[in-house]
Formats: structure tokens, sequence, C-alpha cells
């Protein structure tokens, strides 16, 4: 069967294309994956450097993924800058949801929902906060803005659009050999 | 292509351009029917497509506000989008994956098969299989469906081997690549299905049956049919008689307009179609238009769905190729053993990584949703279909409170699921997972229902008049010169996907609006001798006239079955009385064109013929309108020519010829006897004797110019 590439030969490129929007120069020139300590969470305008930094671990928490870096779930969590500067309401959302949430994690583990060390007490905390408008905005917004970059897509074998490849036909659609015979 | 005046009383105007409408307009435009279609959403073509699908719904889909209530799922994962479909020219056939079944005999007859049951709203179909047949004949025909007309199934893509592989484990016996309108091999000018798969974004290479690159330029090449795109019906208003005059519709600046018509036929898919019916209350008609079975809106079907996806230890990519080219039917029979009455398909369905995120467990998250994410390569998938309950509370009312930038309430959907519809759902989880489990799923994902794709039942049809909206032509009880076009007519929803059969009504419908067909009908009605044919000449009586007087014969109006008590019955009824008048003059205005239209008719179908048996070696290409290379020039031209002769084999369409001799030939050149078949109009035309006729000089005509 024909796999598909998961170091696709674009993943570099696009890597950097995606990062671009989000992470500073100088980060992307020592190519060092981003973490949530990098300097990018600076350029919000609108939202706390340190709210931006709890959204992208919630994001990752909400939909963890270990083979993805940060930078995906950096441009997922990116636009909500833009739109808390554009709406005060959106705004005040995010900064008391992250509030609120380090403040569960400060009652219950002593430090910031950030510095809670494992995934599961800080899926624990998200639980508690499921059915609020905060997380239910964040999650199903994450949902395509998360699974929707090109980029990542290579990582999961799919391979997008086809039609500009002549589609399947010549490319595998029927590739399929390990099924019994029936 | 035409361009109708709004003034023009004359054109039949039809609202929306999907599956019903679309086909309605050609089949009306081949017979010389002048046809308006407005058609809410921007005309997309091929080249505009795209293999993405967030951005593909972005240009493709229907995201106007709706609203829903009820306990069904989407209400609570999608509470604004009840439904995926489209809203642009072509309708849902543009997102369509082509699945194309019959119904079964059975499912004609709901109401005798499955008898009463609690909740649900079950009637009998006024029509039956048999009367069906011939029409889902001509729609697998025009729609060149696999497995039917001796079409081939399509080659089983990874997803259909899987599945196929697993059935058969489990005992199924009717298992293939289904009943699908998707070319296996080139057929009405289209090429044969590339495997690209991405049939709900739109068919890039054209393989798959849509009304936007088939019916509707077939019907605009007639110069009978005019489409205007970005034009969203608000109202169908109606003359004091009771018959409908016209519509208003918003234009692409969001200016009103009126469109006047003498008959107006409504297929903006079941959410829409009863939503224009109930804005067009009047004070005549204050419960909405063709409305006095209070029956518009309700029984609302969307057919029991959800979906199996299952992992396996090794890659599947069921991504490649054809979405839903693969089939298990042996659960789609009625056997009330199974505890449920009704039954349902299997077929096999893909979705893209984004569209998997959003559909596989909506409002998901955590390891559990990711991991089976992570698995995107190593999935089957299969979608569950089946017959869901009608019931009259499951309906599309007008949003009370929310409006649409054009001021009309927008369509809000309420749906319970019948405890028919979890059983059955129930039992197909467990036969999905089943087939999966029997070749070795690791995993397996019982997916809650997508908004829905299949909308059914809104404007019922019935034999009688109280029981539902339209008889069985899909002409309004009410309102004679009303017409419905699309799902909302089915009564019950069957087991399979619907838009075979939606098609097959709309040919069929336009046979019946259709003038020119009245005679054939006459001739018909008077062999069967059950009916006196009221008016005095019985070569000029038409069905639809006779249909009329039966009615008002058989039934008077009788005070207290209506449902809603508060209607004027006897303003109505003598509105009735008067509507009944003013049809008849519009069906004597039709009788006077009738004879032209028979006229256009015979010449078009003689030039048909001629395409058929003049031997190849007599048609000469333009050589101006060709390549510099002689011989693939002459190739092509041959190709096209047995292409416009398979087409015009299917039904004689005088645009199509005259477009392909307009392309390819010089006038006048080779001839027959008295007889140029490239006479410009397409026609055959008589031409001077003495015409030099180059191409018969030709090598290749040599030999052959006596054929005929
Ligand atoms: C993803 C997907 C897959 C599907 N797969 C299958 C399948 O495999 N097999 C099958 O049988 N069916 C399938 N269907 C269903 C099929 O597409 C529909 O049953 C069919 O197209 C319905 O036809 P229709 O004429 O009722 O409405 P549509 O085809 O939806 O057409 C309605 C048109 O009317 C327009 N309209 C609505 N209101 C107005 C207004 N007020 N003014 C002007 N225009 C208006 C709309 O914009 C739309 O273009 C699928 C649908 C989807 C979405
Ligand atoms: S798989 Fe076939 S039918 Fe589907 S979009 Fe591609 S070419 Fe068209």
């Amino acid at each position: 069967m024909r796999e598909v590439d998961r170091r696709s030969k674009h993943s570099r490129r696009t890597f950097l294309k995606g990062a671009a929007a989000a992470a500073p120069v100088a980060a992307i020139a020592t190519n060092i994956p981003l973490s949530v300590e990098d300097a990018w969470a600076e350029d919000a305008t609108a939202l706390q450097p340190a709210t931006m930094k709890t959204l992208v671990k919630v994001a990752r928490d909400i939909y963890p993924h270990d083979f993805l870096v940060d930078s995906y779930y950096i441009t997922a969590i990116k636009p909500w800058d833009d739109k808390a500067a554009k709406d005060p309401a959106v705004k005040a959302m995010l900064e008391d949801g992250v509030k609120r949430l380090d403040q569960n994690a400060q009652d219950k583990h002593k430090c910031s929902y950030a510095d809670v060390g494992w995934e599961s007490d800080r899926v624990a905390l998200l639980l508690d906060i499921e059915q609020t408008a905060f997380f239910k905005a964040l999650r199903s917004d994450l949902v395509v803005s998360l699974y929707n970059q090109q980029a990542l897509w290579p990582k999961f074998g799919y391979e997008g659009s086809s039609a500009e490849h002549g589609g399947y036909i010549h490319r595998g659609f029927n590739d399929i050999d390990w099924l019994p015979k029936t | 292509m035409a361009k109708f005046d709004l003034n023009d009383d004359s054109v039949v105007v039809i609202v929306g351009s999907g599956a019903g409408g679309g086909t309605l307009g050609n089949e009306l435009a081949q017979k010389g029917v002048k046809v308006v279609i407005l058609e809410a959403g921007p005309r997309v073509e091929i080249k505009d497509f795209i293999n993405n699908e967030w951005e593909s719904f972005a240009q493709l889909a229907w995201t106007d506000m709706r609203t829903t209530s009820g306990d069904w799922r989407v209400a609570k994962d999608f509470p604004n989008l009840p439904a995926w479909i489209v809203k642009s020219v072509g309708g849902s056939t543009v997102h369509w994956a082509d699945a194309s079944l019959r119904f079964d005999e059975h499912e004609f007859r709901v109401r005798t098969t499955y008898g009463e049951l609690p909740g649900a709203n079950l009637l009998d179909w006024p029509i039956t299989l048999a009367e069906m047949a011939p029409w889902y004949a001509k729609a697998e025909d025009k729609m060149g469906v696999t497995r039917t007309n001796n079409i081939p199934g399509l080659p089983g893509n990874n997803n259909f081997k899987v599945l196929e592989a697993g059935a058969r484990k489990c005992g199924y016996k009717e298992v293939h690549t289904g009943r699908m309108a998707i070319n296996s091999e080139p057929r009405d000018n289209r090429g044969s299905c590339q495997q690209i798969g991405f049939c709900f974004q739109g068919c890039k290479s054209g393989a798959k049956w849509s009304t936007l690159y088939t019916e509707i330029p077939k019907g605009e090449a007639t110069g009978n049919l005019e489409v205007r795109p970005n034009s969203m019906a608000l109202k169908i208003e109606h003359a004091p008689s009771g018959k409908v005059t016209g519509v208003v519709y918003a234009d692409a600046d969001g200016k009103t307009q009126r469109q006047k018509a003498r008959i107006v036929a409504v297929a903006g898919n079941s959410l829409e179609s009863p939503r224009l019916l109930l804005n067009s209350a009047s004070n005549m008609f204050p419960d909405g238009l063709a409305n006095s079975s209070g029956q518009v809106g309700r029984n609302y079907m969307r057919h029991m769905t959800g979906s199996v996806y299952a992992a396996f230890e090794k890659s599947v990519h069921m991504d490649r190729g054809t979405t839903m080219a693969g089939i298990v039917r042996d659960e789609a029979v009625h056997d009330p053993k199974r505890s449920f009455m009704g039954g349902y398909e299997m077929e096999t369905l893909s979705l893209g990584l984004p569209f998997m995120a959003a559909f596989l467990n909506p409002g998901g998250w955590g390891r559990t949703f990711t991991s089976a994410m992570e698995n995107y390569p190593r999935m089957a998938g299969m979608w569950l279909v089946g017959e869901d309950m009608p019931q009259e509370t499951n309906r599309v009312t007008l949003d009370s409170t929310i409006k649409d930038k054009h001021g009309m309430p927008v369509a809000s959907v309420h749906y319970d699921d019948h405890p028919n519809d979890i059983a059955m759902r129930n039992h197909a989880y467990k036969q999905g997972a089943a087939i999966y489990e029997a070749v070795g799923a690791t995993a397996v994902y019982p997916t809650p229902p997508y908004p829905s794709t299949h909308n059914m039942g809104t404007n019922r049809m019935s034999a009688k008049p109280r029981d539902g909206v339209v008889n069985k032509f899909g002409q309004t009880h009410d309102i004679k010169n009303l017409f419905v076009s699309d799902g909302s007519q089915f009564t019950s929803g069957a087991a399979c996907n619907p838009t075979l059969t939606i098609v097959a009504l709309a040919i069929r419908q336009a046979d019946t609006i259709s003038p020119a067909r009245c005679r054939r009908r006459k001739s018909e009605v008077r062999q069967s001798g059950a009916r006196t044919p009221a008016p005095a000449n019985p070569r000029m009586t038409p069905r639809l006239l006779r249909r009329v007087h039966d009615r008002h014969r058989r039934r008077p109006v009788e005070v207290g079955h209506h449902r809603d008590f508060t209607r004027p019955v006897d303003q109505a009824g003598a509105a009735q009385q008067r509507g009944e008048i003013f049809h008849l003059a519009v069906v004597i205005e039709n009788f006077v064109v009738k004879l032209g239209e028979e006229f256009r008719e015979a010449d078009a179908f003689l030039a048909g013929d001629l395409f058929q048996r003049i031997p190849e070696c007599n048609f000469q290409p333009d050589r101006r309108a060709m390549t510099a290379d002689p011989k693939r020039a002459g190739l092509r031209f041959v190709a096209a020519l047995r292409l416009v002769r398979e087409q015009a084999a299917h039904g004689v369409s005088s645009g199509l010829l005259y477009n392909f001799s307009k392309r390819y030939t010089r006038p006048s050149e080779a001839t027959i006897g008295h007889w140029s078949v490239f006479g410009r109009s397409g026609i055959p035309v008589r031409v001077k004797k003495h015409v030099k006729t180059k191409s018969l000089e030709h090598d290749r005509a040599r030999g052959c110019a006596s054929a005929v």
C-alpha cells in the first residue's frame, strides 16, 4: 500500500510559514521547536501573555497529540487575540476564564494551571468548567482551527486536495493488501 | 440563454435548482415550456470547486440562520445547522454522494405494511412502485446510474474492500459498489470517475451527476430556461381567485423583484419549501399557501442515520476514491422480527480529517477523542441510513423571533426521534460494528447523526386533501397552479437515499405540467374508461383540468374535516371555484400554443433521428474550428459526434444538436437529398439542390454518400 510520508517534504516549509505568523523571527532562526515559554506570547496585543500561554496549554489538554509541537496549538489559539482586540466581551470571557482556571488550580494544587504537572490533573480542572461558555467557545473553535491546518494533515496520514494530482485512480484508491480473501 | 421579462406571466417559475427544481426545469424546457428558475445561491461551476472541506463548505453550504428544538442530538451539537445542504445553483446535488436507489414496493404502502404505530403519522403514498417504475427507469438513464442500463459498477476502493470483506464474513449477500449516479465510464459528455475522493465538495471531474452541469445547461440550451442565481424567493403571491400569480424575490443586490408566473413550482428542499409556503400567508390563506390540511411543514423526516467508523491495525486510507460507492443492502428489508419497522442501508462513507474532527463525536475532547483521531489512516467507515417514522410534531415552522437579512422569519426545525428510529439505530450500530470486527477492527466508533442531508416530507403527498399538501403529481390540493417538486413531497422516507425518487417524480411532474402531453393522457384515461371528460370537446381535455372537475364533483366542500377551524371555509370554497375558472383559462391558453410546440418537438425529433442514422463519414468537421493536427481533430470530432448521438438517443434536445453543429461543422456542407443536417438551427433545413458539396469528395466520404 502507498503510505503517506508523515515527514512530508512540505512540513518544514509549512511549519515555518505557519509558525511565522505566531512567532518572532528569532525563535524560528534557531529552529528550536517552540514551547509555551517562548517569547511569541509577548506579541499578543489584547490578551495578557500569560493568558495566551495558558490558552495554548489548555488547547493541548483538550486535543492532546504528542506528535504535534506547540506551534500548531499556537497557530490555533493566536486568532483569539485578534478577536479579543475587536470585542471586549471576548476579551473578558478569555481573561476571566483563565483566571478561574488558575484559581481552581491554586485551590487544588497550589500552583497555576500551566504548572500543574500531570495532564490528568489538568483535565480534571477542565472537566469542572466544561459547561462554561469559555470552555465551549474555546473547544468548538479549536476543533476547526487545529485540525484544519494543512501542515498537520500528513502527520495524520491525510493527504488533502487530490484533484490536482489526478485523484487517486493511479495513486492507490484500491491498494489495500492485508484483507482476508473473500 | 433565455431571458424572460418580470411581467411575462406565461412562464413557469421554479424555486430552487437542485435535484427537484433543476430536473423539472430542464424537462419542461425540453418540452418547449418557458421556465424561470429562482435560485437563492450563487452559480459556482466545476472549476471553482475546492478540495478542502471547510473552504468548500463556506463556498457551497446553506449557512443562513436556522433554529432547532427537540430531542435529536443534532439540536444539541449543531443548534443552528439542522441540515447540511447546499445554497448554490445545482442545490444539494453539488454536495451529494450519488447513491441512487429505488424504493421497495412496501415502502410506498407503509400504513398498510406497518399498521398503526403509536406516535407515527403513517400514510400510504397515492402512488405504487409499479406506477413509478417507468419514471425510475427514465431517471436512472438520465443520471447514468451504475448497475442500470448496462452501466458497469464502480471499482471498489479501500474503504469498500474492508466493508465487503467484513459483510461477507457476517453472511451478508447483497454487497456491491452501489447504484451510483457516477460515471464508471464516459457517458453523457462527462468523463469517468477519477477517484478524487471529494464527492461532497463538488466533483471536479464532472463524473457524478449534478443538475449544475447536466440538467441546467441542457435546459438553457433550448432557449426556454432562465436560471437566476442569487435570487431568494420570499413570498408567493396569489390573485383573489386563489390562483398563484407570481413570486416575490430578493435579487443579488437585495432589491425586491416580482416575477409573474402562470405556474409556480416550489423546490427549495424540505426546510425551505414549507418555509416559503408558510411565509406566503395572506388574508385568504392565513395559515400559509396550500395549508388547508394543516400539514405544511409537518411530518419532517431526515432518515434514521448514524455512522460506524472502525480502526484497524494496518492502513486503510478510506478517504481515497469515491466517498459512497459501497453498500450492504440485506438489512434494508422490512423484517419486524428485528423489533422495528422498516429497514436500513449500510453505505461506505469517509470524511477528511477536518470533518472527521468535527463530526466523529461532536463535543468530544481529551485522549479518547484524540486517540481515535490518530487512527485516521487506519479507519474504515460506513453510514447508516434507514427509514424514520413520519411524526406530525416533527415539523418546520417560522421562527417567531429570528429573521434573515431579507426580513423573512427563519426556519425552525423540531425533531424528536421515534422509538422505532432509536431501535433501528441501535440495531444498525451493532451490525456495523460486527462487520468491522469480523475483519479485525481494534476499535469501533458509533458516530451520532450529522446535520441532515436527507430532508423529506414537509409537504407530503396524499390521496385525500385532508391528509396532506399535494396530490400524486405534486400539485397542491388547494391551489391548482401551485406545485411542490422536491423531497418535501415524500409521504414516507423509505430506507434508501431519496434523490433518485425526487428526480423520477420531477420527470413525471413535468409530464403533467407540460401541455404537449395532454392528448396522450386523455387517451390513457379514455382507455381506462373510469372517467367521463367534462368539457364538450374531449380532444381538448387536459388532465389537469379534468382533475379539477373530478375533485369538484366528488368532494363538495366539507365543513369540519379541516384541522383548522378558523379558516373561512365558504370564502375559500368560492375562491377555489374562481381559481378553477382561471385555471381553465390557463389551460385553454396552453392549448393555443400546443400545436406550435408539437411542431417544434417533431422537428427536433427528426433531427435527432437523422443524427442517429447517417453514417459518420457524411459528417464533415469544420477545419477552421479545429486544431492544426487534422488527424487529432478528426478523432475529436468523431468522439464528439458519438457523444451527441448518444445524448440524442436519450431524449432529443434541439439545443444540443444546435451547439454541436455550431461548434464543429460548416453550414450546409453535407447534404442528404434535399436536407442538410448542418443547418445552423440544428434541425434539418431545406437547401438548394446544387449546393457545392466539397465534403463528399473527401475520401472518408467516398462510398457512403448513398447510404441513406
Ligand atoms: C453531503 C450530502 C450527501 C448526499 N448524498 C446523497 C446520496 O448519496 N444519495 C441521495 O439520494 N441523496 C444524497 N443527498 C441528498 C440530496 O442531495 C438531496 O436529497 C437532494 O439534492 C434534494 O433535492 P431538492 O430538490 O429537494 O433540494 P436541493 O437539491 O437542496 O435544492 C434546493 C435548492 O433550492 C434553493 N432554495 C431554497 N430556498 C430558496 C428560496 N426561497 N429561493 C430560491 N432558492 C431557494 C437552495 O439554495 C437549493 O439550491 C446528499 C446530500 C448531502 C448534503
Ligand atoms: S471520486 Fe469520482 S465522483 Fe467523487 S468527486 Fe471524485 S471523480 Fe467525482
